[in-house]
């Protein structure tokens, strides 16, 4: 049996202050959709996994997806953070170091672990959404296979929800790990309008008008409504018309499945949605664009544009390259 | 012969397969027959056309006891061969008569041409409810079941015959949905399908048994709802530390008992 008490040994996360939506993520749970269960995991899982190479993590491991306001949390025992996705500000206080960090995409820090270090983290300067990871990873107990946290089904993460003040969560430790600080500049802000690839939909012959099918997508103006969360992007704009039909029998979704209301307005499911819906299934985001969904903020311009299924492979291999060489170059 | 079926490409790595019965408890028949023949543990167990005579009736009450899945009739008799391995490595996901599939290993397009072997062969017309036989036992009407008065002033029943005909009525598990746990159940007899409420709760009673459309539902957590509610039960429909954490499976045959 050891002796040593948890607190001195286990690195910890304490929340002074949880900002507007703070949660333990990882890549997903995956298998138990025909339990009603969604995957859900990191919003852009892209991000969450260079955070977790960036202080020696395997790219799986918990974090933290911070939303709109960060939080300010209290580190003991850490070795290392890294901060990837929208640009938010950190401020880092501890006995021997201080440090004010602009609004970057990406910046990762050394700490001392036998100090207490304090984090502040601001509003995003852009976007929404951005992810933090800790040496070792978050320690939360592995529900269904996961640790990320489960909204709806109130399980998973810390107490299956979001982060409040005076929460303390364990992380693993990180062992001695060369780490070396890196930064990256935000890069060039998505500019307006955000274009979504999709393919077209099992339900896209419902759409009527002048340009039937999927391509009605793409004449449509849209703005991100502010009521989008992590179960769905709302969006805003001149409504789609749909030829009248019965109603539809409810059928799988996935996440980036674009659904038309009977208002005409788009919905783009994102990562928490319900596993099944009842609304026409009209288009589907290509899976290399699925991340911008995360970074959405509201009124933010959207548009579609329909491709097909070798532009959207093609995008993915793309895609995963970049990452790769992203992660080489710094 | 008409198609029984469509097969869409939905995603780089994801299909859906829609049965297009026109009677909403046959389509999903077919669609939990072909969920529960791909859902089979392994490819080599192939098992010979026989009936299970272990099966028994199962019944769920407040302590939850798990149905014991070993006791499951044998899936619907196929080709053996075992094309579809990657078929069955996937994930499907049933809804209300379609089943969506999310494969890892493949692309849609390869999967599609495996589907499309394996349910050309498929013997859909034997298919009928091939699940476990569960009871539920329910307390309906009062403060456990609040709409139950209004749903009989709509149909023109009396509360009991509103009871007794849900009782009754041989329904079977379509799909799980809306929430983690949450069961989609059809057979609801046709007198008792009444629109949803204009207006949803903002919280459902946990074990709400409630009526919606053709469907009836049990609410295994306090969410928002717009379903009529008829009773409540006490059977915990989701248990995350149990694998699968949804207590009923799409295809299970319900029956409820009234308290």
């Amino acid at each position: 049996m050891s002796t040593l008490s948890p607190s001195s040994s286990t690195p910890t996360i304490r929340v002074i202050r949880p900002g507007a939506m703070t949660l333990v993520v990882d890549l997903g749970r995956p298998g138990h959709g025909a339990s009603g269960v969604p995957r859900g995991g990191a919003f852009d899982p892209w991000a969450a996994r260079a955070a977790n190479r960036r202080v020696g993590n395997a790219e799986g491991e918990a974090l933290l997806e911070i939303t709109l306001a960060g939080p300010e949390l209290e580190l003991q025992g850490v070795a290392a953070i890294a901060r990837v996705g929208d640009p938010f500000p950190i401020e880092l206080e501890s006995a021997s170091h201080r440090e004010i960090c602009p609004p970057l995409r990406s910046w990762a820090s050394a700490l001392a672990p036998r100090e207490t270090t304090r984090i502040a983290i601001g509003r995003a300067a852009s976007g929404v959404r951005t992810w933090l990871a800790v040496a070792g990873g978050i320690d939360v107990p592995v529900v269904l296979g996961s640790r990320t946290t489960e909204l709806a089904g109130g399980f998973g993460g810390h107490e299956g929800r979001s982060l409040r003040a005076g929460d303390r969560v364990s992380c693993f430790p990180s062992g001695a790990r060369a780490f070396s600080p890196s930064r990256s500049e935000a890069a060039a802000a998505l500019r307006p309008p955000i274009v979504l690839r999709v393919l077209p939909g099992p339900d896209a012959r419902l759409v009527s008008g002048e340009r039937p099918g999927p391509e009605a997508l793409e004449g449509m103006e849209l703005r991100v409504e502010p009521r989008s969360d992590r179960r769905g992007i709302r969006l805003h704009g001149s409504a789609l018309a749909l030829s009248p039909h019965a109603p539809l029998r409810s059928q799988g979704t996935l996440p980036g499945t674009v659904q038309i209301p009977p208002a005409g307005q788009p919905i783009v499911l994102g990562v928490d949605a319900p596993v099944t819906g009842g609304y026409p299934w009209i288009a589907q985001v290509i899976e290399a664009d699925l991340e911008l969904l995360a970074h959405l903020a509201p009124g933010d311009s959207v548009r579609f544009a329909t491709v097909g299924y070798e532009v959207a492979e093609r995008a993915l291999a793309e895609r995963r390259a970049r990452f790769e060489a992203e992660l080489a170059r710094e | 012969m008409t198609k029984t079926y469509e097969i869409h490409r939905v995603a780089e790595r994801a299909l859906l397969v829609r049965f297009l019965d026109d009677d909403l408890a046959r389509a999903v028949a077919q669609s939990s027959a072909l969920h529960a023949f791909l859902s089979r543990p392994n490819d080599s167990d192939s098992q010979p056309e026989s009936k299970s005579a272990s099966q028994s009736e199962t019944g769920l009450d407040a302590t939850n006891a798990r149905p014991d899945r070993a006791k499951m009739p044998p899936a619907e008799p196929t080709n053996p061969s075992d094309l579809q391995p990657r078929l069955r490595r996937a994930e499907w996901i049933p809804g209300a008569g379609n089943l969506l599939l999310r494969v890892e290993e493949t692309t849609a397009a390869e999967a599609e041409a495996r589907l499309e072997s394996l349910l050309s062969a498929f013997p859909f017309r034997r298919s009928a409810a091939t699940g476990r036989p569960i009871e539920i036992a329910v307390r309906f009407g009062g403060e456990n079941g609040e709409d139950l008065q209004q749903v009989a002033a709509e149909t023109g029943l009396s509360e009991s015959a509103v009871v007794s005909r849900l009782c009754s009525a041989p329904l079977s598990v379509a799909f799980i949905g809306f929430s983690p746990g949450f069961p989609y159940l059809v057979g609801l007899p046709p007198e008792l399908e009444l629109p949803r409420l204009a207006s949803p709760r903002p919280a459902v009673p946990p074990g709400s048994v409630a009526i919606g459309g053709p469907f009836v539902g049990i609410y295994p957590a306090a969410t928002p709802g717009g379903w009529r509610l008829l009773g409540r039960t006490d059977v915990a429909l989701f248990d995350p530390a149990s694998s699968p954490p949804a207590v009923l499976a799409a295809g299970d045959r319900i029956r409820f008992i009234a308290r």
